[in-house]
């Protein structure tokens, strides 16, 4: 009996509805954008916290700024401070040792890039691609970007780590310089013309999809030579095998002076990635081992400080949209007034009267929030592209967020109808002489 | 067992105890009713028997629509005493008087008052609904009694006014109420309709229905058993 | 998210059920008005959160929990004692003629309320929201669980004043007894415990008993409170209104009105009951389970003292977990597993124990092998190498594709065990039979255990072993 007449009155004062639903839907849309693109970028760095694989970047603690235009360091070499190759087994010494499972030492340079007479200003960096680096504890240890970065994809062939004449180009450079695998290319020391000049073969075409791509890397042996600087790296990524990152790892991140010695003992004898950079700055002196968080320093940084005024602008949105309803309704009661009236003459209990209004309410608010999210959608995909240049995974979260959100928007819009529902005395409504 | 077979029984036993051996279905004593400073009602004493039907007449201004909210617990008086089928319920709380209001009146209006978006049937179901469950047989028995069996499933809207107040008279008295109050029924209908709907009203009577009526039509009011009326919020007999 | 949920009832469902049966024990004119009720629920929640907010301001999760453990089972206790007084129909009023039970119920409800609310906070504070602040699916779905319990715990409070009611004073009564006994049972160890641990009174071994054997108890209660609940529902059914017959069918329909609405209740309490029981089972019985470990195949020495396995049966790339009862019972585990792949073969042999978190052992799941306490991923090819959370490693020689473990590496590594069975040990002196976790007396030489049935034989081994252990080898293998 009650579905029928939640199903019969619902039809009733149908443009008032639709008006309500239409409010509701719009602010679901704005809700639905906003949170769409907080959650996919919160999901993400949540992803990447509790990952089981982390990397590390060990840098020297009085580092430079690298000065990066268009993917080339124009800051000068001389007067930086360097790592030391012969270094990088300390790292695979520390207490977690066995969870590092590799290394990757960097050195960039900058270059210039001859063919058919045109210079080109690139960036050469020199990395171990599949290298013998011999433990005290494994003396075949082998690690390079080929087991590190997995995902690169080199058309051609690797380099070997002990030639210093084999490179590989980045797909993008590639294309403008014109070579393919197999060919031959002219590198410059430096951006003058006066630097020594060396004839690499172009062993394959890199694709990482990151800065590689403009730039040539190198075994690094053939980039310390090319620089001038024989055992010296500007930094190494370290890839480790970690556990994900708790409230103990959180407190531990703001200093691990701040933790109680059973904690700190906890912490250090647990592999989080902040316990392995931790004992990785104490094997290699005046150095500063970071975590790279990728979303967290990019995206998660933008929304962090954004997410304020997210919530702030869904607030208000709420309270517009809860407001026109309670308008529409308010209309809608007195309106109704002799039926509601009726009811309280026939007997019917306060609740089973607001069960009828607010049902409807609830409705309309499913309807205008399943709206909301449709439009919302394709609001977020437009915002995700112009600003973060790429589509947002909206994630499925968020539909019975902002149904959620709607409906509450609707009830609270009913608040003060209700009200009037209560305080409506049959006396006044049914009797026609009064 | 047909609707009449029921109207005369006295189907009494709700929560607030059965009272089947009591003659009085109303019986007020010294009743009045002040809105501030104005007295709608004063020292307002009468009694209806079971199975009788009576008029409650007087002049507008007098006091009847007063009386009759507070007859129907829709108004509560500023003073006096209210025994409805010997139960006191001027002291009952709002959700009390609820209960009352839905198991021992029901209501006839001048205006109808129909839910506008259920059908004749759906509009008695309603009655039934909030009083227990519903009961569909029972119902259109109902319907049949006031005699608009083949009209069940029109709205409002198509029935005419003589119609809608037959089926507000079937809603008012689908549940058995131990009394049943029409407050100007015929007050909106065509002499036809409205000598339809007095004729209903007295087969009820007949049936043993105990009826208040509430008119400023002498005609109507001469057809009753007995005739309270009402001059300046006092009894005028 | 069932974790919250979980918490949450562990915490407030003994809360929840004190204070509604109380209410519904209590005859009329004792019973409290509603906003009585909820002012006391609202001040119980107010110093609860109070209470939470000093102790994290103070980092005194256990002096807060152990205050309100205290204030509970004082308030219990007298409940329970009021209880005996009410049922035994000693009303207890006031001079002026108030009565003392209704003032005591708000009272009642606010310590209630403030020390579930308390022990649901101090269940979940070690377990993070989210990873991140910013807002992610975990952090909504995680507060969405906690909202989830909160109204199902209201819900259930509702649905059971009612079907308490319908059940009955007594059946209430004794439901309510049975509910304070068991919250007064946990809460006196609760209490100990918290006492012990602020140093408040002294460490004694029945003091650990006491608390270790109510600890048991503790995760069963609100199952029993629930169950209790079930069958209130059950009581109610019972005794729920009959329909009956009647020839007035308005008078029927009012009887079905009335039976439909007793039925909607109960059936609306069972649901909610069965809803947050199977939640809690889910939780307890299994996303809370620690990962089981594989059978491990039982493994016993040879004529040469030594363990053979052909690598031909290991290589496959998964984890091989085998088991070796030492000479003193203990059960050491190691697992062999190949590092690399089938076309390069190198096997691992360790302990399924690390030295950093005991012997939880290690778990393969996909690829990766997984230490069970700290849950970090091992590094494959370094399995067999120490330091870390890698297991032990296992010496051990290779020969002719047959690993070979000699047994006296195992009974060193008895250490890393706690497992222990009984074993038939045979006393070296006397040659008498024993089992190994009966013998009175037992002594460790040459990385092996003895086992001696009386003190005369275990003083006349450990003055010169070396007389008794050339005779032959009498220790047996279980």
């Amino acid at each position: 009996m009650v579905l029928r007449m939640l199903w019969r009155s619902f039809f009733e004062g149908r443009r008032r509805k639709i008006l309500a639903a239409a409010t509701v839907a719009l602010a679901a849309t704005l809700i639905t954008t906003l949170f769409a693109l907080s959650v996919d970028v919160g999901d993400k760095m949540a992803k990447e916290m509790t990952s089981y694989g982390s990397n590390i970047r060990v840098t020297p603690k009085a580092d430079a700024m690298p000065l990066l235009i268009g993917g080339v360091d124009y800051n000068p070499l001389k007067g930086r401070d360097y790592l030391n190759e012969r270094d990088l087994p300390k790292i695979k010494d520390i207490f977690w040792r066995n969870n590092i499972v590799g290394l990757v030492p960097r050195l960039a340079l900058p270059a210039t890039a001859e063919i058919d007479g045109t210079a080109l200003r690139i960036s050469v960096t020199g990395t171990y691609f599949d290298h013998l680096l011999p433990l005290p504890s494994d003396e075949g240890y082998r690690t390079g970007v080929r087991d590190i970065n997995r995902f690169w994809q080199v058309e051609g062939t690797w380099p070997d780590d002990a030639s210093e004449s084999q490179a590989l180009v980045g797909s993008r450079l590639a294309a403008r310089l014109g070579v393919v695998a197999g060919g031959t290319l002219r590198l410059r020391t430096g951006d003058g013309a006066d630097g020594p000049l060396r004839t690499v073969a172009i062993a394959g075409i890199l694709t990482t999809g990151g800065e590689e791509d403009d730039g040539v890397t190198v075994p690094l042996a053939m980039a310390q030579a090319m620089a001038g600087l024989p055992g010296r790296i500007q930094s190494i990524d370290v890839s480790a095998l970690t556990v994900p990152e708790n409230d103990l790892a959180r407190k531990a991140r703001r200093g691990p002076e701040a933790l109680s010695s059973e904690e700190y003992d906890k912490w250090y004898c647990t592999a989080y990635v902040g316990s392995i950079a931790h004992q990785i700055e104490e094997v290699l002196a005046d150095t500063s081992a970071r975590p790279i968080w990728q979303v967290a320093a990019g995206e998660g940084a933008v929304i962090t400080r954004i997410q304020m005024l997210l919530l702030v602008v869904s607030a208000a949105a709420i309270a517009a949209a809860a407001m026109c309803v309670s308008a529409l309704m308010n209309t809608t009661v007195l309106e109704r007034a002799r039926e509601i009236g009726l009811m309280k003459a026939l007997g019917a209990a306060p609740w089973e009267i607001h069960l009828l209004f607010v049902g409807e309410a609830v409705i309309v608010g499913l309807i205008g929030g399943a709206l909301g999210i449709l439009a919302g959608y394709a609001v977020a995909q437009g915002v995700g592209w112009s600003v973060f240049q790429s589509g947002v995974d909206v994630r499925p979260i968020t539909v019975p967020v902002v149904l959620a959100i709607s409906v509450i928007t609707v009830l609270a819009g009913s608040i003060l109808p209700s009200r009037a529902i209560a305080a409506l005395l049959p006396v006044e409504v049914l009797h026609g002489r009064r | 067992m047909t609707v009449s077979n029921q109207l005369t029984s006295d189907a009494t036993s709700s929560r607030f105890g059965s009272t089947e051996q009591g003659r009085m279905v109303i019986d007020i004593r010294g009743l009045g009713k002040r809105f501030g400073a104005v007295a709608a009602l004063q020292d307002v004493s009468f009694d209806v028997q079971r199975g009788e039907f009576i008029a409650i007449m007087g002049p507008s201004g007098s006091g009847k629509t007063t009386l009759l909210n507070i007859l129907s617990l829709l108004d509560r008086p500023t003073e006096g005493d209210y025994h409805l089928d010997g139960i006191a319920v001027a002291s009952l709380t709002e959700r009390e008087q609820t209960v009352i209001r839905r198991e021992k009146i029901g209501l006839v209006f001048q205006q109808f008052h129909l839910i506008p978006y259920l059908s004749a049937l759906e509009n008695v179901m309603l009655a039934q609904h909030y009083h227990s469950v519903a009961d569909r047989e029972e119902a259109l028995e109902a319907l049949e009694h006031v005699g608009l069996a083949q009209r069940r499933d029109h709205l409002p809207s198509q029935l005419s006014g003589g119609e809608q107040q037959r089926v507000c008279i079937a809603r008012a008295l689908i549940n058995a109420p131990a009394l049943i109050l029409a407050d100007e029924p015929t007050g909106n209908l065509d002499a036809d309709n409205e000598g339809l709907v007095m004729g209903l009203l007295e087969r009820l009577r007949d049936e043993g229905r105990t009826i208040v009526l509430v008119t400023h039509n002498p005609d109507l009011g001469e057809r009753t058993d007995r005739i309270v009326r009402l001059q300046h919020g006092r009894l005028a007999s | 998210m069932a974790f919250y949920i979980a918490a949450l009832a562990h915490a407030l469902v003994p809360a929840v059920l004190i204070i509604v049966l109380w209410t519904a024990t209590l005859p009329a004119p004792d019973k409290p008005r509603r906003s009585g009720l909820a002012r006391g629920v609202c001040a119980g929640a107010l110093v609860g959160a109070l209470a939470i907010l000093l102790a994290i301001a103070r980092t005194a999760e256990t002096a807060g929990n152990t205050g309100l453990q205290v204030a509970g089972f004082v308030t219990n206790a007298a409940t329970l004692m009021l209880l005996a007084l009410n049922v035994r129909s000693l009303r207890l009023v006031e001079e002026t003629g108030t009565p003392i039970l209704a003032r005591f119920t708000p009272i009642l409800a606010a310590v209630e309320i403030a020390q579930g609310l308390f022990a649901a906070w101090n269940a979940t504070v070690n377990h993070g929201l989210s990873a991140t602040d910013v807002v992610n699916t975990d952090l909504i779905v995680n507060c969405t669980a906690i909202l989830f319990g909160a109204a199902l715990l209201a819900i259930l409070a509702l649905q059971l004043a009612k079907v308490a009611r319908m059940a009955g004073r007594g059946p209430a009564a004794t439901a309510l007894a049975v509910v304070l006994v068991l919250a007064l049972a946990v809460g006196s160890g609760q209490t100990m415990l918290g006492l012990l641990r602020l140093d408040q009174i002294g460490v004694t071994a029945e003091r650990i008993t006491y608390v270790a054997r109510l600890s048991v108890i503790e995760p069963w209660q609100v199952y029993i409170d629930l169950g209790l609940t079930l069958l209130l529902i059950l009581v109610a059914f019972r005794r729920r209104f009959r329909i009956g017959v009647t020839e007035d069918r308005i008078e029927r329909r009012l009887r079905i009105a009335r039976a439909l609405t007793q039925s909607r209740w109960r059936r609306g309490l069972a649901g909610a009951t069965a809803l947050l029981l199977a939640i809690l089972a889910f939780q307890d019985l299994y996303a809370s389970r620690p990962p089981t470990l594989s059978e491990a195949i039982g493994m016993q020495a040879d004529g040469k003292d030594e363990i053979r396995i052909p690598i031909e049966r290991v290589k496959d790339g998964n984890l091989h977990r085998f088991a070796y009862i030492s000479s003193a019972g203990h059960r050491v585990r190691f697992f062999l597993i190949n590092r690399y792949d089938e076309a390069h073969i190198d096997i691992g042999v360790v302990f399924d124990a690390c030295m950093v978190c005991g012997d939880g052992g290690y778990i393969q799941h996909g690829d990766e092998v997984i230490c069970v306490p700290c849950n970090v991923r091992m590094f494959r090819p370094s399995i067999g190498k120490s330091g870390g959370c890698n297991p032990i490693p296992l010496p051990h020689t290779v020969e002719d594709g047959t690993i070979v473990i000699a047994a006296s590496s195992l009974e060193k590594g008895a250490r890393h065990f706690t497992e222990v069975v009984d074993v038939e040990v045979t006393d070296p002196v006397t040659g008498q039979k024993l089992t190994s976790g009966k013998a009175p007396f037992q002594h460790e030489a040459g990385g092996r255990t003895y086992f001696f049935g009386d003190k005369d034989s275990y003083d006349k081994f450990r003055a010169d072993p070396d007389a008794y252990l050339r005779g032959g080898k009498q220790r047996e293998h279980g």
